[in-house]
Protein backbone atom coordinates (compact mmCIF):
# COMPACT_ATOMS: atom_id res chain seq x y z
CA UNK A 1 0.00 0.00 0.00
CA UNK A 2 1.49 2.96 -0.88
CA UNK A 3 1.26 6.10 1.17
CA UNK A 4 -0.05 8.78 -1.44
CA UNK A 5 -2.15 6.45 -3.54
CA UNK A 6 -6.04 7.58 -2.49
CA UNK A 7 -7.93 5.89 -0.15
CA UNK A 8 -11.05 4.34 -0.92
CA UNK A 9 -13.28 4.28 1.50
CA UNK A 10 -16.24 3.68 -0.72
CA UNK A 11 -14.99 -0.01 -1.00
CA UNK A 12 -13.82 -0.79 2.35
CA UNK A 13 -14.73 -4.35 3.50
CA UNK A 14 -19.04 -4.63 3.81
CA UNK A 15 -18.66 -5.81 7.51
CA UNK A 16 -16.48 -2.91 8.38
CA UNK A 17 -19.20 -0.38 6.72
CA UNK A 18 -21.57 -2.20 8.90
CA UNK A 19 -19.74 -1.89 12.02
CA UNK A 20 -19.12 1.76 11.52
CA UNK A 21 -22.91 2.38 10.93
CA UNK A 22 -23.63 0.17 13.64
CA UNK A 23 -22.09 2.54 16.08
CA UNK A 24 -24.25 5.43 14.53
CA UNK A 25 -27.90 6.59 15.36
CA UNK A 26 -30.37 6.45 12.96
CA UNK A 27 -29.82 9.65 11.78
CA UNK A 28 -26.20 9.79 11.19
CA UNK A 29 -26.10 6.15 9.98
CA UNK A 30 -28.83 7.54 6.96
CA UNK A 31 -26.19 10.42 6.26
CA UNK A 32 -23.60 7.83 6.37
CA UNK A 33 -25.78 5.97 3.72
CA UNK A 34 -26.22 8.21 1.32
CA UNK A 35 -23.15 8.97 0.54
CA UNK A 36 -21.98 5.82 -1.87
CA UNK A 37 -23.92 3.03 -3.64
CA UNK A 38 -21.23 0.72 -1.08
CA UNK A 39 -22.51 1.75 1.90
CA UNK A 40 -26.51 1.99 0.83
CA UNK A 41 -25.80 -1.45 0.34
CA UNK A 42 -24.55 -1.90 3.91
CA UNK A 43 -27.38 -0.07 5.77
CA UNK A 44 -29.72 -2.51 4.20
CA UNK A 45 -27.85 -5.12 5.57
CA UNK A 46 -29.47 -7.77 8.44
CA UNK A 47 -26.50 -7.51 10.93
CA UNK A 48 -26.92 -3.97 11.31
CA UNK A 49 -30.55 -3.91 12.20
CA UNK A 50 -30.96 -7.02 14.48
CA UNK A 51 -30.47 -5.03 17.57
CA UNK A 52 -32.92 -2.73 17.45
CA UNK A 53 -34.83 0.13 15.89
CA UNK A 54 -36.62 2.80 17.11
CA UNK A 55 -39.55 4.63 15.33
CA UNK A 56 -39.92 8.18 16.04
CA UNK A 57 -41.88 10.18 13.90
CA UNK A 58 -42.48 13.36 14.98
CA UNK A 59 -42.80 15.67 11.75
CA UNK A 60 -43.39 13.15 9.14
CA UNK A 61 -41.66 15.42 6.39
CA UNK A 62 -41.85 12.54 3.45
CA UNK A 63 -45.15 10.92 4.62
CA UNK A 64 -46.07 7.61 2.79
CA UNK A 65 -42.76 6.83 1.28
CA UNK A 66 -40.67 6.78 4.71
CA UNK A 67 -40.51 3.57 5.25
CA UNK A 68 -40.48 2.26 1.94
CA UNK A 69 -36.96 0.80 3.13
CA UNK A 70 -38.33 -0.55 6.05
CA UNK A 71 -39.86 -3.81 4.50
CA UNK A 72 -36.42 -4.88 3.13
CA UNK A 73 -34.77 -5.59 7.00
CA UNK A 74 -38.16 -5.78 8.91
CA UNK A 75 -37.67 -9.36 9.25
CA UNK A 76 -34.22 -8.82 10.88
CA UNK A 77 -35.48 -6.52 13.89
CA UNK A 78 -35.36 -7.97 17.10
CA UNK A 79 -36.45 -5.24 19.09
CA UNK A 80 -39.05 -1.87 17.50
CA UNK A 81 -40.09 0.46 19.56
CA UNK A 82 -42.98 3.06 18.63
CA UNK A 83 -42.90 6.38 20.02
CA UNK A 84 -46.80 8.21 19.76
CA UNK A 85 -45.88 12.10 19.87
CA UNK A 86 -49.18 13.62 21.35
CA UNK A 87 -49.58 16.66 18.74
CA UNK A 88 -49.10 14.40 15.84
CA UNK A 89 -52.25 11.60 16.51
CA UNK A 90 -54.24 12.50 13.84
CA UNK A 91 -51.62 12.66 10.84
CA UNK A 92 -48.15 11.33 10.15
CA UNK A 93 -47.75 9.86 13.26
CA UNK A 94 -50.06 7.17 13.05
CA UNK A 95 -50.11 6.70 9.32
CA UNK A 96 -46.60 5.69 9.90
CA UNK A 97 -47.22 3.07 13.27
CA UNK A 98 -49.99 1.95 10.80
CA UNK A 99 -47.76 1.40 8.10
CA UNK A 100 -45.40 -0.52 10.44
CA UNK A 101 -47.77 -2.59 11.73
CA UNK A 102 -48.99 -3.31 8.09
CA UNK A 103 -45.45 -4.84 7.17
CA UNK A 104 -45.11 -6.90 10.50
CA UNK A 105 -48.26 -8.10 9.86
CA UNK A 106 -47.34 -9.64 6.49
CA UNK A 107 -44.06 -10.55 7.26
CA UNK A 108 -43.15 -14.47 7.00
CA UNK A 109 -40.08 -14.12 8.69
CA UNK A 110 -40.04 -11.93 11.89
CA UNK A 111 -37.34 -12.77 14.79
CA UNK A 112 -38.74 -9.96 16.69
CA UNK A 113 -38.66 -10.33 20.96
CA UNK A 114 -39.53 -7.09 22.10
CA UNK A 115 -42.48 -4.34 20.81
CA UNK A 116 -42.73 -1.28 22.43
CA UNK A 117 -45.71 1.38 22.09
CA UNK A 118 -44.42 4.47 23.60
CA UNK A 119 -45.78 8.00 24.20
CA UNK A 120 -43.80 11.45 25.25
CA UNK A 121 -46.13 10.38 28.24
CA UNK A 122 -48.19 7.54 29.61
CA UNK A 123 -51.80 7.49 28.85
CA UNK A 124 -52.28 7.03 32.78
CA UNK A 125 -53.50 9.75 34.61
CA UNK A 126 -57.07 9.65 34.40
CA UNK A 127 -56.94 13.59 32.34
CA UNK A 128 -57.11 10.81 29.80
CA UNK A 129 -60.81 11.60 28.33
CA UNK A 130 -61.25 8.70 26.61
CA UNK A 131 -59.18 7.38 22.76
CA UNK A 132 -56.70 9.59 21.98
CA UNK A 133 -57.21 9.33 18.05
CA UNK A 134 -59.76 9.90 15.84
CA UNK A 135 -62.14 6.57 15.14
CA UNK A 136 -61.30 5.99 11.86
CA UNK A 137 -57.70 5.72 12.78
CA UNK A 138 -58.32 4.12 16.54
CA UNK A 139 -60.25 1.40 14.61
CA UNK A 140 -57.27 0.75 11.77
CA UNK A 141 -54.29 0.96 14.27
CA UNK A 142 -56.10 -1.53 16.87
CA UNK A 143 -57.19 -3.91 13.94
CA UNK A 144 -53.15 -3.56 12.69
CA UNK A 145 -52.26 -4.53 15.81
CA UNK A 146 -53.99 -8.03 16.26
CA UNK A 147 -52.75 -8.90 12.80
CA UNK A 148 -49.01 -7.85 14.02
CA UNK A 149 -49.48 -9.97 17.58
CA UNK A 150 -51.59 -12.50 15.79
CA UNK A 151 -49.12 -13.37 12.65
CA UNK A 152 -47.57 -16.65 12.98
CA UNK A 153 -44.35 -15.46 11.99
CA UNK A 154 -43.68 -14.29 15.54
CA UNK A 155 -43.70 -18.01 16.51
CA UNK A 156 -43.95 -17.28 20.14
CA UNK A 157 -40.62 -15.61 19.76
CA UNK A 158 -42.01 -12.07 21.32
CA UNK A 159 -40.53 -12.16 24.88
CA UNK A 160 -40.95 -8.38 26.02
CA UNK A 161 -43.73 -5.72 25.49
CA UNK A 162 -44.57 -2.32 26.52
CA UNK A 163 -48.02 -1.29 26.28
CA UNK A 164 -47.51 1.45 28.35
CA UNK A 165 -47.77 4.28 25.54
CA UNK A 166 -51.17 2.69 23.98
CA UNK A 167 -53.05 5.83 22.47
CA UNK A 168 -56.47 3.37 22.36
CA UNK A 169 -57.81 0.36 23.60
CA UNK A 170 -61.25 -0.65 22.24
CA UNK A 171 -61.29 -3.76 24.35
CA UNK A 172 -59.55 -6.59 26.45
CA UNK A 173 -58.82 -8.50 23.25
CA UNK A 174 -54.98 -7.95 22.78
CA UNK A 175 -54.30 -8.70 26.53
CA UNK A 176 -55.86 -11.98 25.50
CA UNK A 177 -54.18 -12.42 22.27
CA UNK A 178 -50.99 -12.09 24.50
CA UNK A 179 -52.27 -15.18 26.91
CA UNK A 180 -52.86 -17.11 24.30
CA UNK A 181 -50.33 -16.91 21.48
CA UNK A 182 -47.41 -15.83 22.91
CA UNK A 183 -46.78 -17.98 26.63
CA UNK A 184 -43.16 -17.47 26.29
CA UNK A 185 -43.53 -13.92 27.27
CA UNK A 186 -40.99 -12.39 30.06
CA UNK A 187 -41.70 -9.46 30.55
CA UNK A 188 -45.12 -7.16 30.06
CA UNK A 189 -46.00 -4.08 30.88
CA UNK A 190 -49.62 -2.96 31.08
CA UNK A 191 -49.65 0.41 33.14
CA UNK A 192 -51.46 2.09 30.30
CA UNK A 193 -55.00 4.03 31.21
CA UNK A 194 -56.57 3.39 28.34
CA UNK A 195 -56.38 -0.73 29.03
CA UNK A 196 -57.68 0.19 32.39
CA UNK A 197 -61.23 0.50 31.37
CA UNK A 198 -60.72 -2.42 28.91
CA UNK A 199 -59.39 -4.90 30.61
CA UNK A 200 -60.76 -7.11 33.65
CA UNK A 201 -58.86 -8.69 36.86
CA UNK A 202 -59.83 -11.70 35.21
CA UNK A 203 -58.13 -11.12 32.33
CA UNK A 204 -54.77 -10.42 34.19
CA UNK A 205 -55.14 -13.38 36.25
CA UNK A 206 -55.94 -15.44 33.38
CA UNK A 207 -52.22 -13.69 31.13
CA UNK A 208 -50.73 -14.86 34.18
CA UNK A 209 -51.49 -18.58 34.34
CA UNK A 210 -50.69 -18.24 30.63
CA UNK A 211 -47.54 -16.86 30.38
CA UNK A 212 -45.77 -19.19 32.95
CA UNK A 213 -42.25 -17.47 32.32
CA UNK A 214 -43.01 -14.32 33.62
CA UNK A 215 -39.96 -12.09 35.21
CA UNK A 216 -41.05 -8.60 35.29
CA UNK A 217 -44.97 -8.02 35.38
CA UNK A 218 -45.94 -4.13 35.46
CA UNK A 219 -49.24 -3.29 35.76
CA UNK A 220 -52.03 -1.27 37.82
CA UNK A 221 -52.99 -1.79 41.17
CA UNK A 222 -56.24 -1.62 40.43
CA UNK A 223 -55.57 -5.22 38.92
CA UNK A 224 -54.44 -7.15 41.97
CA UNK A 225 -56.65 -9.49 43.93
CA UNK A 226 -55.61 -12.25 45.98
CA UNK A 227 -56.15 -14.39 42.99
CA UNK A 228 -53.48 -12.98 41.22
CA UNK A 229 -51.42 -13.31 43.47
CA UNK A 230 -52.03 -17.16 44.34
CA UNK A 231 -51.26 -17.42 40.32
CA UNK A 232 -47.86 -15.54 40.82
CA UNK A 233 -47.24 -17.93 43.53
CA UNK A 234 -47.80 -21.16 41.28
CA UNK A 235 -45.09 -24.00 41.58
CA UNK A 236 -44.58 -24.79 37.76
CA UNK A 237 -43.81 -21.24 36.75
CA UNK A 238 -40.68 -19.19 36.47
CA UNK A 239 -40.05 -17.20 39.75
CA UNK A 240 -41.00 -13.74 38.87
CA UNK A 241 -38.87 -11.02 39.98
CA UNK A 242 -40.10 -7.80 39.54
CA UNK A 243 -43.56 -6.99 39.93
CA UNK A 244 -44.34 -2.98 39.31
CA UNK A 245 -47.60 -1.39 40.65
CA UNK A 246 -49.25 1.81 39.79
CA UNK A 247 -51.74 3.46 42.42
CA UNK A 248 -54.22 5.26 40.86
CA UNK A 249 -57.15 6.33 43.01
CA UNK A 250 -57.76 4.89 46.35
CA UNK A 251 -59.92 1.39 47.15
CA UNK A 252 -59.77 -0.83 49.71
CA UNK A 253 -57.57 -3.46 50.00
CA UNK A 254 -58.80 -6.77 50.22
CA UNK A 255 -55.86 -8.73 48.79
CA UNK A 256 -56.32 -11.59 51.82
CA UNK A 257 -53.27 -12.85 52.75
CA UNK A 258 -52.09 -13.27 49.12
CA UNK A 259 -49.06 -11.10 49.67
CA UNK A 260 -48.12 -13.34 52.70
CA UNK A 261 -48.25 -16.48 50.65
CA UNK A 262 -46.71 -14.68 47.43
CA UNK A 263 -44.20 -13.94 49.20
CA UNK A 264 -43.50 -17.12 51.64
CA UNK A 265 -43.49 -18.31 47.60
CA UNK A 266 -40.83 -15.85 46.03
CA UNK A 267 -38.50 -14.71 48.69
CA UNK A 268 -36.42 -12.32 46.42
CA UNK A 269 -39.49 -10.69 44.61
CA UNK A 270 -38.95 -7.10 44.26
CA UNK A 271 -41.84 -4.90 44.61
CA UNK A 272 -42.35 -1.34 43.07
CA UNK A 273 -44.89 0.76 44.01
CA UNK A 274 -45.88 3.94 42.55
CA UNK A 275 -48.84 6.37 43.75
CA UNK A 276 -49.59 8.91 40.94
CA UNK A 277 -52.00 10.92 43.42
CA UNK A 278 -51.55 13.31 45.76
CA UNK A 279 -51.84 12.24 49.39
CA UNK A 280 -53.40 12.22 51.32
CA UNK A 281 -56.45 11.29 49.52
CA UNK A 282 -59.88 11.09 51.09
CA UNK A 283 -57.83 11.16 54.32
CA UNK A 284 -56.50 7.62 53.93
CA UNK A 285 -53.50 6.41 55.64
CA UNK A 286 -50.76 4.88 54.08
CA UNK A 287 -51.13 1.67 55.99
CA UNK A 288 -54.71 1.50 54.55
CA UNK A 289 -53.25 1.35 50.84
CA UNK A 290 -49.85 -0.40 51.04
CA UNK A 291 -50.23 -4.03 51.90
CA UNK A 292 -47.41 -4.65 54.99
CA UNK A 293 -46.20 -8.18 53.75
CA UNK A 294 -45.60 -5.94 50.44
CA UNK A 295 -41.89 -6.66 49.79
CA UNK A 296 -41.25 -3.03 48.98
CA UNK A 297 -38.04 -2.05 47.49
CA UNK A 298 -38.84 0.95 45.08
CA UNK A 299 -41.35 3.73 46.01
CA UNK A 300 -42.67 6.81 44.34
CA UNK A 301 -44.78 8.67 46.81
CA UNK A 302 -45.93 12.56 47.34
CA UNK A 303 -46.94 13.44 50.76
CA UNK A 304 -48.02 17.12 50.35
CA UNK A 305 -50.24 17.26 53.28
CA UNK A 306 -50.39 17.98 57.20
CA UNK A 307 -47.09 17.52 59.20
CA UNK A 308 -48.86 14.65 61.44
CA UNK A 309 -49.75 13.08 58.69
CA UNK A 310 -46.45 13.29 56.68
CA UNK A 311 -44.48 12.04 60.41
CA UNK A 312 -47.17 9.31 60.85
CA UNK A 313 -46.70 8.08 57.18
CA UNK A 314 -42.70 8.31 56.96
CA UNK A 315 -42.97 5.88 60.46
CA UNK A 316 -45.06 3.37 58.78
CA UNK A 317 -43.13 3.01 56.05
CA UNK A 318 -39.42 2.86 58.06
CA UNK A 319 -41.20 0.44 60.43
CA UNK A 320 -42.97 -1.76 57.77
CA UNK A 321 -40.38 -1.78 54.55
CA UNK A 322 -36.85 -1.24 56.46
CA UNK A 323 -36.19 -4.44 55.06
CA UNK A 324 -36.70 -4.15 52.12
CA UNK A 325 -36.69 -0.53 50.78
CA UNK A 326 -33.79 0.02 48.46
CA UNK A 327 -34.92 3.06 46.61
CA UNK A 328 -37.77 6.12 47.27
CA UNK A 329 -38.87 9.05 45.22
CA UNK A 330 -40.55 11.29 47.63
CA UNK A 331 -42.20 14.66 47.25
CA UNK A 332 -42.36 16.78 50.73
CA UNK A 333 -43.42 20.19 51.47
CA UNK A 334 -40.33 22.42 51.65
CA UNK A 335 -38.68 22.40 55.79
CA UNK A 336 -40.23 19.40 56.66
CA UNK A 337 -37.04 17.31 56.62
CA UNK A 338 -36.86 16.36 60.30
CA UNK A 339 -39.32 13.74 59.70
CA UNK A 340 -37.67 12.37 56.62
CA UNK A 341 -34.12 12.28 58.52
CA UNK A 342 -36.04 10.07 61.07
CA UNK A 343 -36.99 7.53 58.26
CA UNK A 344 -33.15 7.63 57.21
CA UNK A 345 -32.44 6.48 60.48
CA UNK A 346 -34.15 3.25 60.07
CA UNK A 347 -34.14 2.40 56.71
CA UNK A 348 -30.89 1.42 56.30
CA UNK A 349 -31.20 -0.73 53.40
CA UNK A 350 -31.82 2.63 51.27
CA UNK A 351 -29.78 3.03 48.32
CA UNK A 352 -31.12 6.23 46.28
CA UNK A 353 -32.87 9.23 47.73
CA UNK A 354 -34.78 11.14 45.42
CA UNK A 355 -36.42 14.14 46.74
CA UNK A 356 -37.47 17.62 45.57
CA UNK A 357 -36.78 20.50 48.09
CA UNK A 358 -33.89 19.96 49.81
CA UNK A 359 -31.85 22.45 51.33
CA UNK A 360 -28.17 22.15 51.20
CA UNK A 361 -28.09 21.98 55.10
CA UNK A 362 -30.30 19.20 54.89
CA UNK A 363 -28.34 17.67 51.87
CA UNK A 364 -25.09 18.17 54.13
CA UNK A 365 -26.39 16.65 56.60
CA UNK A 366 -27.60 13.12 54.87
CA UNK A 367 -24.47 12.64 53.06
CA UNK A 368 -22.78 13.30 56.36
CA UNK A 369 -24.77 10.60 57.83
CA UNK A 370 -24.74 8.57 55.19
CA UNK A 371 -22.58 8.78 52.70
CA UNK A 372 -22.97 5.59 51.16
CA UNK A 373 -26.46 7.03 49.63
CA UNK A 374 -27.18 8.26 46.11
CA UNK A 375 -29.18 11.51 46.59
CA UNK A 376 -31.21 12.72 43.72
CA UNK A 377 -32.85 16.02 43.28
CA UNK A 378 -35.88 16.00 41.31
CA UNK A 379 -39.21 17.42 41.47
CA UNK A 380 -40.35 14.61 42.78
CA UNK A 381 -42.65 12.19 41.13
CA UNK A 382 -42.73 11.46 37.84
CA UNK A 383 -45.71 13.11 37.02
CA UNK A 384 -46.16 13.64 33.84
CA UNK A 385 -48.56 16.29 32.53
CA UNK A 386 -51.56 14.62 31.02
CA UNK A 387 -52.45 15.72 27.57
CA UNK A 388 -53.96 19.15 26.87
CA UNK B 1 10.18 -13.17 27.09
CA UNK B 2 10.22 -14.85 23.58
CA UNK B 3 10.43 -12.40 20.63
CA UNK B 4 9.12 -13.31 17.36
CA UNK B 5 10.02 -11.40 13.71
CA UNK B 6 7.41 -9.79 11.47
CA UNK B 7 7.98 -8.76 8.05
CA UNK B 8 5.98 -5.93 6.40
CA UNK B 9 5.41 -5.64 3.18
CA UNK B 10 8.07 -3.36 2.20
CA UNK B 11 10.40 -6.02 3.77
CA UNK B 12 11.47 -4.82 7.53
CA UNK B 13 11.19 -7.06 10.03
CA UNK B 14 10.31 -5.80 13.33
CA UNK B 15 11.04 -8.12 16.52
CA UNK B 16 8.02 -8.30 18.76
CA UNK B 17 7.72 -10.24 22.66
CA UNK B 18 5.27 -12.86 21.38
CA UNK B 19 2.32 -11.65 24.02
CA UNK B 20 2.56 -8.40 22.44
CA UNK B 21 1.82 -9.71 18.90
CA UNK B 22 -0.47 -12.13 19.63
CA UNK B 23 -2.96 -10.19 20.26
CA UNK B 24 -3.48 -10.35 16.67
CA UNK B 25 -5.65 -13.49 15.87
CA UNK B 26 -4.19 -13.60 12.60
CA UNK B 27 -0.27 -14.22 13.99
CA UNK B 28 -1.41 -16.04 17.17
CA UNK B 29 -3.32 -18.72 14.67
CA UNK B 30 -0.33 -18.58 12.47
CA UNK B 31 1.97 -19.72 15.75
CA UNK B 32 -0.22 -22.04 16.86
CA UNK B 33 -2.21 -23.88 14.41
CA UNK B 34 0.58 -23.48 11.79
CA UNK B 35 3.30 -24.97 14.01
CA UNK B 36 5.64 -22.28 13.86
CA UNK B 37 8.11 -22.19 16.28
CA UNK B 38 8.56 -18.78 18.53
CA UNK B 39 12.13 -19.43 18.95
CA UNK B 40 12.24 -19.65 15.06
CA UNK B 41 14.31 -17.04 13.44
CA UNK B 42 12.75 -17.03 9.79
CA UNK B 43 10.09 -13.90 10.33
CA UNK B 44 6.40 -13.94 9.72
CA UNK B 45 5.65 -12.11 6.53
CA UNK B 46 2.71 -10.11 6.58
CA UNK B 47 2.45 -8.87 3.16
CA UNK B 48 -0.37 -7.01 3.49
CA UNK B 49 1.11 -4.29 5.89
CA UNK B 50 3.66 -2.16 5.45
CA UNK B 51 6.22 -1.21 7.94
CA UNK B 52 4.61 2.54 8.43
CA UNK B 53 1.51 0.89 9.82
CA UNK B 54 2.92 -2.10 11.13
CA UNK B 55 5.14 0.03 13.40
CA UNK B 56 1.96 1.80 14.39
CA UNK B 57 -0.11 -1.55 15.10
CA UNK B 58 2.42 -3.00 17.33
CA UNK B 59 2.80 0.26 18.92
CA UNK B 60 -1.00 0.16 19.54
CA UNK B 61 -0.55 -3.83 20.62
CA UNK B 62 2.59 -2.96 23.23
CA UNK B 63 -0.02 -0.35 25.04
CA UNK B 64 -2.82 -3.02 25.04
CA UNK B 65 -0.93 -6.28 26.01
CA UNK B 66 -2.64 -6.41 29.59
CA UNK B 67 -5.92 -5.72 28.38
CA UNK B 68 -8.60 -8.40 29.01
CA UNK B 69 -9.65 -10.51 26.40
CA UNK B 70 -12.41 -8.55 23.95
CA UNK B 71 -16.08 -10.50 25.03
CA UNK B 72 -17.10 -12.94 22.21
CA UNK B 73 -20.73 -11.53 22.43
CA UNK B 74 -20.96 -9.50 19.21
CA UNK B 75 -24.92 -9.09 19.93
CA UNK B 76 -24.17 -7.22 23.78
CA UNK B 77 -21.50 -5.34 22.45
CA UNK B 78 -21.74 -1.64 23.51
CA UNK B 79 -22.99 0.34 20.87
CA UNK B 80 -21.65 3.71 22.45
CA UNK B 81 -18.31 5.96 20.69
CA UNK B 82 -17.59 7.64 23.75
CA UNK B 83 -15.66 5.17 25.52
CA UNK B 84 -12.00 5.29 24.02
CA UNK B 85 -9.73 5.48 26.00
CA UNK B 86 -6.97 8.64 26.01
CA UNK B 87 -4.29 6.78 24.42
CA UNK B 88 -6.61 5.20 21.64
CA UNK B 89 -7.96 8.69 21.11
CA UNK B 90 -4.47 10.52 20.55
CA UNK B 91 -3.02 7.34 18.91
CA UNK B 92 -6.26 7.63 16.17
CA UNK B 93 -5.27 11.31 15.69
CA UNK B 94 -4.34 10.57 12.20
CA UNK B 95 -5.33 11.85 8.66
CA UNK B 96 -7.72 9.76 7.05
CA UNK B 97 -5.08 7.59 4.88
CA UNK B 98 -3.13 5.83 8.03
CA UNK B 99 -6.65 5.42 9.49
CA UNK B 100 -8.13 3.62 6.66
CA UNK B 101 -5.10 1.70 6.37
CA UNK B 102 -4.87 0.99 10.05
CA UNK B 103 -8.67 -0.30 9.82
CA UNK B 104 -7.88 -2.65 6.85
CA UNK B 105 -4.57 -4.00 8.96
CA UNK B 106 -6.40 -4.38 12.40
CA UNK B 107 -8.72 -6.39 9.63
CA UNK B 108 -6.44 -8.46 8.44
CA UNK B 109 -4.45 -9.27 11.75
CA UNK B 110 -7.99 -9.67 13.14
CA UNK B 111 -6.93 -7.18 16.30
CA UNK B 112 -10.52 -6.56 17.73
CA UNK B 113 -9.82 -3.79 19.79
CA UNK B 114 -7.91 -1.72 17.52
CA UNK B 115 -10.66 -2.74 14.95
CA UNK B 116 -13.23 -1.26 17.34
CA UNK B 117 -11.51 1.65 18.50
CA UNK B 118 -10.83 2.91 14.68
CA UNK B 119 -14.42 2.12 13.56
CA UNK B 120 -15.75 3.73 16.48
CA UNK B 121 -13.42 6.99 15.54
CA UNK B 122 -14.57 6.95 12.13
CA UNK B 123 -17.84 7.30 13.49
CA UNK B 124 -17.34 9.89 15.63
CA UNK B 125 -15.94 11.55 12.58
CA UNK B 126 -19.42 10.80 10.69
CA UNK B 127 -21.61 12.03 13.62
CA UNK B 128 -23.55 15.17 12.80
CA UNK B 129 -22.40 15.61 9.45
CA UNK B 130 -24.09 16.16 6.40
CA UNK B 131 -23.72 13.69 3.69
CA UNK B 132 -21.20 16.20 1.73
CA UNK B 133 -19.29 16.61 4.37
CA UNK B 134 -18.70 12.76 5.25
CA UNK B 135 -17.93 12.49 1.24
CA UNK B 136 -15.23 15.02 1.77
CA UNK B 137 -13.86 14.23 4.98
CA UNK B 138 -13.51 10.62 3.65
CA UNK B 139 -12.69 11.47 0.01
CA UNK B 140 -15.86 9.37 -0.91
CA UNK B 141 -17.20 9.40 -4.91
CA UNK B 142 -20.43 9.77 -4.97
CA UNK B 143 -21.80 7.06 -7.46
CA UNK B 144 -25.80 7.84 -7.31
CA UNK B 145 -27.58 10.15 -9.44
CA UNK B 146 -29.54 12.60 -7.84
CA UNK B 147 -32.55 11.07 -7.65
CA UNK B 148 -31.16 7.86 -6.71
CA UNK B 149 -29.67 9.83 -3.92
CA UNK B 150 -32.75 11.33 -2.71
CA UNK B 151 -34.85 7.67 -3.42
CA UNK B 152 -32.33 6.09 -0.43
CA UNK B 153 -32.69 9.26 1.52
CA UNK B 154 -36.94 9.26 1.02
CA UNK B 155 -37.16 5.96 1.45
CA UNK B 156 -35.47 5.70 4.80
CA UNK B 157 -36.79 8.85 5.94
CA UNK B 158 -38.33 7.77 9.38
CA UNK B 159 -33.99 7.84 10.56
CA UNK B 160 -34.31 11.46 10.41
CA UNK B 161 -37.10 12.03 12.45
CA UNK B 162 -36.14 12.91 16.57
Amino acid sequence: MGQHQTHHWNHLPHHIIVRILSYLDHRDRLAAAVTCKRWAECFSNPALWELDASFWFYHGRHAGEQLNGFPQYAKHLKSITLYFDKKEYLTTNVKNVCKVLTVLSQMETLKLEKFAICADYRFLYGRNKGNNLAQARATKFWELMHRFLANPSLDGGLREVDFSGLPVANSNSLVNVLANMHSNMQHINLQNDNLSRVVSRQDIVNLVHKCRKLVTLEILDDWVTPALLYALADDDRYPLEHLSLIVRGMRKRNSGNGWEYLTSKLPHLRVSVTFISIFPLQGMPLSWVLSQEIPLVNLNVSLLASDSYISQSLRFLSSTYHGTLEDITILLPPDRHDSLLRFLRHCHKLKVLCCANLNEQVKRTIHELYPSLEIQESPGLRLDPGPG
Amino acid sequence: MPNIKLQSSDGEVFDVDVDVAKQSITIKTMLEDLGMDEDDDEAIPLPNVNSAILGKVLEWCQFHKDDPPPPEDEENREKRTDDLCGFDIDFLKVDQGTLFELILAANYLDIKGLLDASCKTVANMIKGKTPEEIRKTFNIKNDFTPAEEEQVRKENSWCEEK
